[in-house]
């Protein structure tokens, strides 16, 4: 999952183990980008703007400075899927909070195994997936192939946009993917290649999108 | 190429292992075709053509995006409540602060929309609502008054007066990139500064930049002094707010540049009080961006030990930025940035600029200490000394003594250069002879007993072999140091290039060598410690221990050695109340010590004690005694460094008078000192530590007259050892400039005091040109680099071996 950069993360965990906060500290740093990523995907475009991707972070931060003991009591999971599921949580108490009962029906909440997960926003990710179509023509078919684009991820099945969101957007492997949704690793790899085959469909049917 | 996709692994999808390892791909860069793909795994061909174009898609785009939050799209907010938004005026970690209109009341406010406060639990939010209504209880001059806080359909939001201005941390950031013509708050409208008594304005002086525009070029600014005085008072108000507010039980907890506004006044307001203890516990916590905050973070902070010594330090950090207009931790990433915080001080001001006045430094470094114990222990202490460095009156942080400092430097050794190829062969061989034949002998007396005088015969040559050993040793330390004296404070002057490149190549071979003598004192020094015979120089090599750490910046370990010397001293003058080596020894670990600040005030005054009698009982013998022969100069000049250590003890227990006669003793004995009479720091410096001292005290006792006309006399006296005068010849010695400096600022400080504004200005252009002197003039025609056909520390004057 993470990028092999020269980290020595057993040295961390274990400093980590023995209460030193500063590794946490060096441990977040390093899988921030991932977070930020994983929290901006997510984040409600009903919010307004009133939090942004950094706050979430900074609240989930002084979570797990206080939780990160509980991470050893199981230490089966990855380090990256345990703050995931921190900021995770301070996502969804952040779309409670701002847009209370509305959440569900705006779709910023999925649920599997009666876990609470904050969802990837299908608008938020068609804006990802069109923003980089430059050149003259396709700035000019932009918003609409934006709507499209949206259309077409709408029609995903939630966990569908979920799964894709964790192996290409999240860059995680299938083992990472499988524990943070709960699934057997084989059921995680077999809905993986269904969302492909969707998102495919769903991306067939808008017109020139495959064309460059 | 990749075959390992065909092990099957039962728990993937087989698509799923080729479309993981397409993606790789495409993230690593490369553009991987799909029909390779297709034609690698035939079985698999129709479905890899129809999938992998949209995985192609997806980490195409994905990585051409630029991080645009979703703040970017999200609709401007216009109103909150009664108050109409204006504009954004900034935003942090916290939120986002808009210039608003309260319009029931039709007052122009600032708002401060909490962001991070919207996310917390209700247990944080009611935490943050008592510190807001905490500071909202703020009534100062320097504080950002709160008028109140509230909540509007979830936001949480801020009521401040509007304060119209920069933060310091733009004015920093723009006197550092070198664009000063934004800084007209800076300069205050005088008139109403004046108008209205300038005691509240930072800007009470207007200052101008010298030598051209500040920034411009290098980069390395001088200042005018009106800068520093104007940090001096910014660092006061702010230091008086702080006070205040611990007064109120209300803590700041983010004491940093970007928290500082100054209005169009001059004036300074402190913003944002004790918001930083929304985050719980941790102040990391505090913005979204952990660096931002970090760089100001007190080291106990790291440890969640926060109280109000921590403002103390954001205020000398803060301080510390403004004079030196670089961040003092630079801004590596957090890790880093911790480790520096929890390991290292921050850099002296005055090794970045050295026009910095060194009084202020001292306030900085002092507000700055690791230890919280050893910072002032309350920020009205620290405006005080600010006010006093302001009213050019002795500030009470004390710093370290000069030839303390000048040890340290020597740490930047490029001068440690001067041995010469010849000593250090000389040195090894003297070692390896020693040890060896002290060894062999041991090993013979544990064998063979039975020979009993032949062992002691041997012994004996072994202990001599041991003590030419240690003789070359000391001789190598002496050059060592007295290359040092000559080093003047701050950066080394320029050289030209080629004699920088030689000198660093044998900078190597010294501090390595450098490195060997203190393994060796140390070894030494273990080994014989409880040797009888070979105590007092055990006692004298952790002596010698003690003056390399203090050389190599290792504090610590400097006074456990030094301890340990004057402890074994101390034993042996007991055995032999007569030996004056030992009562030199004695004097001289001891004084090295410097006295504890801080800490447990009975444990540093037991400790003061200590040294104390310690100094008394080596005084009592190297006194000079009517009937007694003239005392040799390394008595005398032990003497007058333990008298002087006395004096700054006693001065620190109150007894001024006492202590005005020992410096005064000390004074006497360091001006009768001959000249150089063995390598090693001048003795002149000692007399310039001594004359600092005493005029310290001198002017705190309000007799500024007798300050100068001290330090007139020391100056003059030690300007005409630096040049050849007619007569007995004497050769000219030469004087680190920084000493000539430190006499100088001391002088126009006095000036300055006394009211002789013209006086003052002289001396300090006196003590810029004392450190700008070239390093060694007179050094020059004495010796151009070792002589390779002597002794390398033969001194002039010193007649012929």
């Amino acid at each position: 999952m993470a990028d092999p950069s020269n980290i020595d993360f057993d040295a961390l965990l274990t400093r980590l183990r023995d209460g030193d906060r500063k590794a946490l500290a060096e441990l977040f740093t390093h899988h921030r980008p991932q977070l930020r990523r994983m929290v901006e995907l997510r984040l409600h475009p009903g919010l307004g703007g009133r939090v942004n991707a950094s706050d979430v972070l900074q609240e989930a931060y002084i979570d797990a400075l206080q939780r990160f003991p509980h991470f050893f009591d199981k230490p089966d999971r990855s380090f990256y899927v345990w703050l995931r599921l921190v900021v995770n949580q301070s996502l969804v108490g952040v779309h409670r909070r701002h847009l209370g009962a509305k959440m569900r029906s705006a779709g910023a909440e999925i649920s599997i195994d009666q876990q609470p997960l904050s969802g990837v926003m299908s608008g938020t990710l068609a804006r990802e997936l069109v923003a980089r179509m430059d050149s003259p023509s396709q700035v000019a078919r932009q918003a609409e192939a934006l709507a499209q684009v949206e259309e077409a991820i709408e029609s995903l099945d939630p966990m569908d946009r979920e799964i894709l969101t964790l192996r290409h957007f999240e860059e995680l492997g299938n083992d990472e993917v499988a524990q943070i949704l709960g699934l057997q690793k084989a059921a995680a790899s077999n809905r993986y290649v269904r969302a492909l085959q969707r998102l495919r469909d769903a991306l067939a049917k808008l017109p020139g999108f495959f064309d460059e | 190429m990749s075959n390992g996709v065909s092990e099957t692994d039962p728990d993937r999808h087989p698509l799923d292992v080729v479309a993981e390892e397409f993606a790789r791909c495409c993230r690593a860069g490369e553009h991987p075709s799909v029909s390779d793909y297709a034609q690698r795994h035939p079985e698999l061909a129709g479905e890899l053509r129809d999938l992998l174009p949209s995985i192609a898609m997806m980490e195409k785009l994905k990585n051409s995006r630029r991080s645009q939050s979703s703040v970017a799209t999200a609709p401007r907010i216009e109103r909150i409540g009664d108050f109409r938004i204006v504009r954004e005026v900034g935003r942090g970690g916290m939120g986002v602060v808009y210039e608003a209109v309260q319009e029931s009341l039709g007052r122009r406010v600032a708002l401060k929309v909490l962001s991070a406060a919207a996310t917390l639990d209700p247990t944080r939010l009611q935490r943050f609502d008592q510190e807001a209504r905490a500071a909202a209880r703020l009534h100062h001059t320097n504080i950002v008054p709160v008028f109140g806080v509230a909540e509007q359909d979830g936001v949480h939001y801020y009521v401040m007066q509007l304060i119209e201005g920069q933060a310091l941390g733009d004015v920093v950031k723009s006197l550092a990139t070198g664009h000063p013509e934004r800084l007209d708050a800076l300069q205050g409208k005088r008139a109403d500064s004046a108008g209205s008594g300038s005691s509240n304005s930072a800007a009470g002086e207007a200052w101008t930049p010298v030598g051209g525009a500040p920034g411009a070029g290098t980069g390395s600014i001088r200042f005018a002094r009106y800068y520093w005085r104007w940090v001096a008072r910014v660092g006061q108000q702010v230091g008086e707010a702080l006070h205040y507010a611990h007064q109120q039980g209300v803590l700041h907890r983010d004491v940093k540049p970007a928290n500082l506004l100054l209005d169009a006044r001059g004036t300074v307001w402190v913003a944002d009080f004790g918001l930083a203890k929304v985050g719980d516990d941790s102040n990391v916590t505090r913005t979204g961006d952990i660096v931002g905050t970090l760089q100001y973070l007190a080291p106990e902070a790291l440890k969640k030990k926060v109280d109000l010594r921590s403002d103390i330090y954001g205020l000398g950090l803060t301080l510390h930025e403004m004079l030196t207009l670089k961040p003092p931790y630079g801004d590596s990433h957090p890790g880093e940035l911790i480790r520096r915080i929890s390991t290292m001080d921050p850099p002296r001001p005055r090794s970045i600029n050295p026009a910095i006045p060194r009084d202020l430094e001292t306030i900085v470094l002092k507000a700055v200490a690791r230890d919280p114990d050893h910072r002032y222990q309350t920020a009205a202490e620290m405006a005080a000394d600010l006010e006093a460095f302001l009213q050019d009156r002795p500030i009470r942080a004390r710093r370290a003594r000069l030839s303390e400092r000048l040890w340290r430097w020597c740490r930047r050794n490029r001068a440690v250069a001067a041995l010469s190829a010849a000593a250090i062969v000389l040195a090894l061989v003297a070692i390896v002879v020693g040890w060896v034949g002290y060894a062999n002998t041991r090993r013979a007396l544990a064998g063979e007993s039975n020979r009993r005088s032949e062992a002691e015969f041997a012994t004996r040559r072994a202990e001599q072999n041991v003590q030419l050993s240690l003789q070359a040793f000391e001789d190598i330390f002496n050059q060592v140091s007295q290359q040092e004296a000559f080093q003047p404070q701050g950066p080394p002057p320029r050289r030209d290039p080629g004699a920088l490149d030689g000198r660093q190549s044998q900078n190597v071979v010294n501090a390595s060598l450098l490195q060997s003598v203190l393994d060796f004192y140390d070894r030494f020094a273990q080994q014989n410690a409880t040797n009888p015979a070979l105590n007092a120089e055990a006692a004298r090599s952790y002596r010698r221990v003690g003056d390399l750490y203090r050389w190599l910046n290792e504090d610590e370990k400097a006074n456990q050695a030094h301890e340990r010397s004057a402890t074994m001293y101390e034993g042996l003058l007991a055995a032999d109340p007569t030996r004056r080596d030992y009562a030199r020894g004695l004097a001289e670990s001891t004084s090295a010590i410097p006295y504890p600040r801080g800490g447990d005030a009975a444990a540093a005054s037991l400790a003061r004690d200590r040294q104390m009698r310690r100094l008394r009982s080596a005084i009592g013998i190297l006194q000079p005694s009517p009937s007694s022969e003239k005392a040799p100069p390394e008595d005398n000049r032990a003497l007058a460094r333990a008298l002087h250590s006395l004096g700054i003890g006693l001065k620190q227990g109150g007894e001024i008078g006492e202590a005005e006669a020992a410096l005064r003793r000390a004074l006497e004995i360091d001006r009768r000192l001959p000249p150089a009479d063995r390598p090693g720091p001048p003795p002149s410096l000692d007399r310039v530590d001594v004359t600092l001292s005493l005029a310290a005290l001198l002017s705190e006792s309000n007799r500024d007259e007798e300050s100068r006309r001290l330090l007139r006399e020391t100056i003059d006296d030690l300007d005409m050892d630096r040049t050849p005068r007619d007569g007995p010849r004497r050769p000219p010695r030469p004087f680190p400039g920084d000493a000539m400096g430190q006499l100088y600022d001391a002088l126009a400080d006095v000036h300055r005091r006394l009211g002789d504004t013209a006086a003052a200005t002289l001396a300090t252009q006196q003590a810029i040109r004392a450190r700008a002197t070239p390093q060694r003039p007179p050094d020059r025609n004495r010796r151009d680099g070792p002589p390779p056909d002597g002794p390398p520390d033969r001194r002039p004057g010193g007649g012929p071996p």
